[in-house]
Parts: C-alpha cells; sequence; structure tokens
C-alpha cells in the first residue's frame, strides 16, 4: 500500500497556530527563562526546549502560557547548560548595562539562591503568582512554598541590607 | 515637623527590581555573526571520528541493502512507522534512489542534527541546532525523498549533492508583508530537515519559480537575494526546508553568500 503523505501531516492550521503562539509568548518565554537562570544561554536553551514540548502537545494544551511557565522552571531546576554551547553568541540579550545598580544587584543576588527559592521569587515578584498558582507550577504543597519564600525572602535581606 | 520616609519594602525592591531587568531583555531576530567552532567542541569532535566511521559504515551497508530491496518492490514513498535515526549519523555520504522520476543519480549526505549555528543571506536565513533530544519524525532518507517528490528543484542538468542537517529554521526576511510593513516570516524556528546545496554553478541553475510549496501565500515580501541564471555569480547555495514532523516541503531559498 502507497503511502499518504496527508494522513502523516498534522492539520495544516497547526504551524499558523503555533507561529502566533511563538510570536505572542517568545520575549515573555525569554524574559522568565533568564530570571529563572541568570543565563541567557542556557535561557535560549530552555526556552527553545519549552517551546518543542509546546509544539508537540499544543493540541491538548489549553494555556500555553501556563505550559511554557511550568515547563521553564522545571527545566531551570534540572539543566545545567552544555558546556560545548558555552561559546555560542546569544539571540536573548540582557543589557544590564542600561539597569540600575540597585535592580542588577539585587537581581544577582536571586540569581543565586537555590534553584526552588529563586524560582518561588520570580514566579512571585515577577510573575505575579499566588501561594496556590506557584505551588502549581513548582508540583509541591503550598507550606513548601512559604518555606521556600520565606527563606529566600531573609536570605535577600541579609545580602542586601546587611 | 518632620516626615518619616518609609524605605520600600525587600519585597517592593524586588519586584522593581526584576521587572527593570527584565524589560532589557529582548530577543535578537538576526544574530550578526555565530562562532564557526570553539576548541572544546573541535577536541570532542576529534573524539568521535571513529564512533563516526563505525556508523557510517555500518549505514553504508545497511543503505545499500535498503536501496536494492526498494528497487524491487513497487510499494515506495515514506514509511511513517520507520523510527528516526538519532544524529548520531552524520557525515554519511548516501547513494538513495528515492522514487521519483526526476533523477536517478541523486546523491546526499547526512549530516544529522547541526551543532553549530548557521546564517545566510547576511543572517536573514539562521539555523540553529535543535534542542538536545529533539527527535525528528522523519529519517534524513525520508527528508530527501519528500524533497525529490515535491520540491521545486532548479537544476539544468545533474542535480548536485544535498548536504541534510537538522535545524531549528528561521527565513526573516520571507513572507506576508503585515500592515505595517514588518514581514511575517513563513518559516519561523521551525524543526526542519534542511537540504543544503553549496558552490552550485550558475549554469546549473535554470530558474528558481517561486518559493516552493508554500510560495504565493498571501502578500509575500521577496528574499533579498534572488537566485537565477542571469546574476553573474559563479556559484550558489540553494536551500530547501522539509518540516521534521511532517514531511512537508516548506519552502526554497537560494543565495549568493554561503
Amino acid at each position: 500500500m502507497d503511502f499518504d503523505p496527508a494522513s502523516f501531516m498534522p492539520p495544516r492550521s497547526q504551524p499558523t497556530d503555533f507561529d502566533e503562539m511563538y510570536r505572542d509568548h517568545s520575549l515573555w518565554a525569554a524574559r522568565l527563562g533568564f530570571l529563572l537562570t541568570g543565563d541567557s544561554g542556557l535561557a535560549e536553551e530552555l526556552v527553545q526546549e519549552a517551546f518543542l514540548g509546546l509544539f508537540r502537545h499544543a493540541h491538548r494544551v489549553d494555556n500555553p502560557r501556563a505550559y511554557l511557565r511550568t515547563t521553564l522552571v522545571h527545566m531551570a531546576q534540572r539543566n545545567r547548560r552544555r558546556e560545548e554551547r558555552r561559546s555560542m553568541a546569544h539571540r536573548i540579550v540582557a543589557r544590564r548595562d542600561l539597569v540600575s545598580d540597585g535592580a542588577n544587584e539585587l537581581v544577582d543576588v536571586v540569581v543565586k539562591l537555590p534553584a526552588k527559592q529563586r524560582a518561588v521569587i520570580v514566579l512571585r515578584y515577577y510573575e505575579g503568582l499566588n501561594e496556590s498558582e506557584i505551588a502549581n507550577s513548582l508540583g509541591c504543597a503550598q507550606g513548601t512554598v512559604k518555606s521556600l519564600a520565606s527563606r529566600a525572602i531573609d536570605r535577600l535581606r541579609k545580602e542586601i541590607l546587611g | 515637623m518632620t516626615h518619616n520616609i518609609v524605605p520600600p519594602s525587600i519585597e517592593e525592591q524586588l519586584r522593581a527590581a526584576l521587572v527593570e531587568v527584565a524589560d532589557f531583555i529582548t530577543v535578537d531576530p538576526t544574530p550578526a555573526a555565530w562562532p564557526n567552532g570553539d576548541f572544546s567542541r573541535t577536541r570532542a569532535r576529534t573524539g568521535r571520528v571513529l564512533a563516526l566511521a563505525v556508523v557510517a559504515l555500518v549505514l553504508a551497508v545497511g543503505v545499500g541493502v535498503g536501496a536494492r530491496l526498494t528497487t524491487s518492490r513497487t510499494e515506495p514513498r515514506l514509511r511513517a512507522s520507520e523510527p528516526a535515526r538519532t544524529s548520531t549519523t552524520r557525515s554519511t555520504t548516501t547513494s538513495a534512489t528515492p522514487p521519483s522520476t526526476k533523477s536517478s543519480s541523486v546523491r546526499f549526505v547526512d549530516e544529522g542534527a547541526l551543532t553549530v549555528p548557521r546564517t545566510y543571506r547576511t543572517g536573514a536565513i539562521s539555523l540553529l541546532p535543535p534542542p538536545s533530544g529533539a527527535q525528528p519524525a522523519l529519517t534524513a532518507l525520508d527528508a530527501f525523498r519528500q524533497l525529490t517528490d515535491h520540491a521545486t528543484l532548479p537544476w539544468k542538468g545533474a542535480a548536485p549533492t544535498a548536504h541534510l542537517v537538522l535545524a531549528l529554521a528561521t527565513i526573516s526576511d520571507f513572507g506576508p508583508t503585515n500592515t505595517n510593513s514588518t514581514v511575517t516570516p513563513f518559516i519561523d524556528h521551525r524543526f526542519a530537515w534542511v537540504a543544503i546545496y553549496t558552490h552550485v554553478p550558475s549554469a546549473n541553475i535554470d530558474d528558481l519559480g517561486g518559493a516552493g510549496p508554500t510560495g504565493g501565500v498571501g502578500l509575500v515580501t521577496p528574499a533579498s537575494t534572488e537566485v537565477s541564471s542571469t546574476a553573474g555569480q559563479s556559484d550558489y547555495t540553494f536551500l530547501v526546508f522539509i518540516d521534521a514532523q511532517s514531511g512537508a516541503v516548506l519552502d526554497s531559498q537560494g543565495t549568493t553568500a554561503s
């Protein structure tokens, strides 16, 4: 029996939908990825992987942004950048030379927090999520989120305020 | 009377700092120059040469057997159930015998997943390494068959050798023009097999004849450099994009800059 390429192809609308999703969410994802990792190269890899996952599962993803957020948070916790890609030029450009010293200093401390604490801080204060939503994104209990946030704030306070 | 100025809380400072840093993060659509390699990768590559040679030998034998089987059957075409080969078999020269009647001696080189970004046409066409673990639904051979069956190819004479790489492909200067004069690319970070023909002599190019199967959709901004037989250039680079998941031939582009 001859192979019918049409039966093998996704619906015609899928690439267009995905392109729209990419346009709608790529800058936001790049920013979240950077804040979660503090590394534009790693953020770029994670964002690419997150969008690839979204492409594969687009047919059963109701909320692309929530999917991307959760994927980025999880990948940022377990991924380390591949050494072989370290010299790659980056498409995600962080112009931190244009940022105030105070903000740079604070974000530097955030980036040095343990991954879960960092994720809680970014999701709470950049994404504006509540404890329940953060718990869903991280896949942990609300109590854990509270504890992580408390420890992170204590540490930030010590680092910044002395 | 004195006023006590209450400093912002650590939470307020955090919120402001994160937003301020994020506001200065952008995504550069056209990276100016990508490094063509680095020392650590060169060392790693050297270590893989022997393994690749073994894989190449096994593949050459396998494809030879497969080619014989293909010519002996009337059932050609893609096999959707065939698992995609991993990207470790790069640099394997394969003599393919696709069912197309367009050419009986076409050849391609499977270079596997791209490891170093490439740009063409002064950055308007960019190929990025696909994410680690990304698996195409099509093998290079499948993609090559789609190419020979469905793409509009401009060769006057014998088809040159295609080099197939797996990449995230973007063509930023070609696509429907929006009302504000910006261009929405047809292909934007698409996971694709890209067939690259390099150093194609102008004498072997007839006419591109548009942008392949997706050409003509909406109002199209033409590519900045079109290949034509009257361009007076000695050689060209010609790229054909095949969706790595669906097998659809997405586009074909030519450039005088490699």
